[in-house]
């Protein structure tokens, strides 16, 4: 049989099949996409947005023991609970879910910053030592020391010794930055202006790490660092940005030493409120001048 | 740091008078690594009083001086002051809030157990509060399913619903153990309106003074009970519109009830058996007996609660304080902040406040204002999930429009959102107008018409015990 036999059989016994199906008034919840059968409810059917909330939600057990209790679990956790199974592998819909999820974690990793976004927040770039992506992500040791045109940037360009250092950086998550820098740095700015602190010129970081805050507070003789850092995406959210805060920090400062506010994106602490209360947290690690697990909180 | 907070419940029922005092653990329930959250994790209840009947002048009156000598010889007992008291709730419920001077018992009891401590009534409350005392709240989340309480005291039956831990419904019948009463030789004393209005439909009456049967007194339980299982079953009868308590509605829930416990004064009847249908001169035994005689209650699955008759005063006391979001701001130290009357924003009035816009909210509140005639009011929102920094600069800005225009500057300006919202919001508004004492809460839900209280700050000042109160004498 020839290709286009072939073809031509399947096409008759996909009209059939759909003729059937509509006689007997069962709607296929999916039709090919060509068959004029079906024209009707193709032109109804949207894809679903596979990252959303509404595709990734619903509940996919058959016949749940108790349904009240699944749909109460699954409220109370970002987990995907009570997806079900398909013999000993994944729903279709579940597999679609994860790969398209998975793909935006990839898509945070490796897409380049929207320089506009920077220059709208007057934040200039400089970079570590890592020359690009794939070497960011293989040598960490690279990324946690600045680059030579970064220091004397920063030498030359911003505030020395100022009390407060923040600066913006991707980490491993330019979605992050993205989603969420706008409304958590001016916040966070202005809120610290207003206290009467000394605030150094922010910038951004390209390539950076979370130890890339240790030299820059050595370059700007900062007393606090904190830098606001895209979080390692995962399958729940690929626009998680975390503070890190280090008092007194140096190259070399154990990693006990410094205080953490993760989650912030719009399904954790939305930007606005994290800015809010790092102006506070701030305010009270530069009183105690210490930070990590020093801090008593 | 303050860790714990003593918290005391007061109940005044139709029948009975009781107290108890817990003890109120609250933890940081957030991972280090995140924002913290406070939350009131351990309710432990550390004295309960004997039961009291609840002392009358005259028919129509409270007995004012012997609860207040009640209370003040339970202080004692439970080793405490009303300095200790960090708060708590009196309610006062079934037909002792219908009594001439109940809101003034209320009022002064409230104030004699303590500085924190609140006056509530309303027979929804009442209903939330027993459901939750009763543990039927718990039941539901920990088993994954819809239980219902009936809590059966003197003088109503208080029905709360719950769905894996969250309410569904709450309504109240004026069904009770003493809404008839008889002596020794089965003289009726006394028979309420609302019961005589019910065996009307059945072709009965009974007066005062009358003589009552054994029969009888089993054919109102048996009426009374159906009375009961319709308004749980929805089925909206004459009997459920004749008894369903004038400032409560009848329950409307979507899912069908599963789990069903009793509480209150009758369900010691019902879980103890009890056979002697005049034990307490009344119609307890009757109702209980009816309710499990005739097996009308089949189609559910009866469970035992973890209170019966003090479910509504260990709900009173352990389940009215909440506590606020752990990331809130207020400028000065002006707590507590008692009976303060709240306007939620609709909609579109919250809409454009984004925008920088207070007319339209402006003119609801306005309106609200003439028709209360309250003094002092605090406005809540719903706040955005994810708001931008433009949009909560330009709402700041809307709120202290509105202030100027509509709000008292003798009072502080309280703001409640319920979403994660009120530091950045509070901040905002604090970089405008550096004057102004400004609290800005979250996490709290409330309506227009709620009253709030606001007590001092716990945990470092990082969150505010808050307590609701969806009606006060209407």
């Amino acid at each position: 049989m020839s290709i286009l036999d072939r073809e031509k059989l399947i096409e008759v016994i996909t009209r059939e099949v759909m003729r059937v199906l509509s006689e007997k008034n069962t709607t296929p919840q999916y039709a090919h996409p060509n068959s004029d059968v079906n024209l009707e409810i193709n032109a109804r059917w949207k894809s679903p947005d596979l990252t959303g909330q509404e595709f990734k939600s619903s509940i996919q057990i058959i016949d749940p023991e108790n349904p009240l209790a699944l749909r109460a679990m699954e409220k109370a956790t970002t987990a995907r609970v009570g997806i079900g199974r398909s013999g000993e592998r994944l729903n279709t819909k579940s597999l679609l879910s994860l790969r398209a999820d998975h793909s935006m974690a990839k898509d945070a990793v490796q897409k380049q910053i929207d320089e506009d976004l920077l220059k709208e927040l007057n934040l200039p770039i400089v970079q570590s030592k890592a020359t690009e992506i794939n070497e960011h992500l293989t040598r960490p040791d690279l990324g946690r020391q600045l680059s030579d045109e970064a220091v004397d940037f920063i030498k030359k360009n911003c505030i020395q010794n100022p009390q407060i250092q923040i600066y913006v950086s991707d980490g491993l998550s330019n979605s992050a930055v993205e989603n969420n820098i706008k409304d958590l740095l001016p916040i966070l700015m202005d809120g610290l202006t207003d206290a009467g602190i000394k605030v150094g010129t922010p910038f951004f970081i390209k390539y950076g790490r979370v130890g890339t805050g240790d030299a820059v507070s050595e370059t700007t003789n900062a007393e606090l660092v904190c830098v606001l850092l895209g979080e390692r995406p995962g399958l729940a959210a690929a626009d998680s940005m975390s503070a890190y805060i280090t008092y007194g920090a140096y190259v070399g400062l154990p990693e006990s030493k410094r205080t953490v506010v993760s989650n912030i994106h719009k399904n954790g602490i939305q930007p606005v409120e994290a800015g809010a209360y790092l102006v506070d947290l701030l305010q009270t690690i530069l009183k105690e001048k210490k930070s990590g697990v020093d801090l008593q909180m | 740091m303050k860790k714990e907070i003593l918290s005391v419940g007061i109940d005044i029922g139709t029948t009975t008078t009781s107290m108890i005092v817990s003890k109120l653990g609250m933890q940081n329930t957030a991972a280090s690594h995140m924002v913290p959250e406070i939350n009131i994790t351990k309710k432990e209840i550390i004295y309960r009083s004997e039961l009291y009947q609840t002392p009358l002048k005259t028919r129509e009156v409270l007995d004012g001086e012997k609860i207040r000598q009640i209370i003040e010889k339970e202080y004692r007992n439970a080793g405490i002051t009303p300095e200790m008291v960090d708060t708590g709730a009196v309610i006062i419920t079934g037909e002792s809030s219908l009594k001439e001077n109940a809101q003034i018992v209320v009022d002064s009891i409230s104030s004699l157990a303590g500085e924190f401590v609140v006056a509530t009534a309303g027979p929804d409350l009442e209903s939330i509060l027993a459901g939750r005392g009763s543990g039927a709240e718990e039941f539901s989340k920990k088993y994954g399913c819809i239980a219902a309480n009936l809590d059966i005291g003197g003088g109503t039956t208080n029905i709360s619903v719950f769905d894996c831990g969250a309410l569904v419904g709450q309504t109240c019948l004026d069904v009770g153990g003493r809404i008839m009463k008889y002596d020794e030789s089965g003289i009726i004393s006394y028979v309420s309106p609302r019961l005589n209005d019910l065996c009307a439909l059945r072709g009965i009456r009974f007066e005062e003074g009358s003589r009552i049967s054994d029969d009888e007194l089993l054919e109102v339980g048996l009426l009374l009970a159906q009375t009961i299982f319709d308004s749980i079953n929805l089925e909206h009868t004459e009997l459920t519109q004749i008894a369903t308590t004038r400032t409560s509605s009848p329950l409307n829930i979507k899912e069908q009830i599963e789990y069903i416990s009793f509480s209150g004064g009758v369900s010691d009847c019902y879980y103890s058996d009890e056979n002697n249908l005049r034990r307490f001169f009344d119609l307890g035994p009757a109702i209980a007996k009816s309710l499990q005689k005739q097996k009308i209650f089949e189609s559910y699955e009866i469970v035992e609660p973890k209170e019966t008759i003090r479910a509504t005063v260990v709900g009173a006391g352990t389940y009215m304080t909440e506590v606020s979001g752990s990331t809130i701001s207020y400028n000065e130290n002006v707590f507590p902040i008692k009976n303060l009357p709240m306007y939620k924003a609709n909609e579109q009035e919250e809409m454009d406040l984004y925008l920088g816009q207070s007319e339209r909210l402006q003119k609801g509140l306005r309106w609200y204002i003439d028709q209360s005639q309250e003094e002092r009011i605090g406005i809540c929102i719903k706040g955005k999930e994810m708001a931008s920094y433009k949009e909560l600069c330009n709402m700041a800005a809307a709120l202290l429009d509105l202030d100027a225009a509509v709000l008292n500057h003798e009072y502080p300006l309280v703001i409640i959102c319920e979403n994660d919202l009120a530091k950045a919001l509070g901040l905002v508004i604090g970089r405008i107008n550096k004057e102004r004492t400004i609290i800005c809460l979250d996490r709290v839900s409330v309506r227009s018409g709620d009253y709030i209280d606001i007590g001092a700050p716990v945990m470092d000042g990082v969150a505010l015990p808050v307590v609701v109160k969806t009606l006060i004498f209407s």
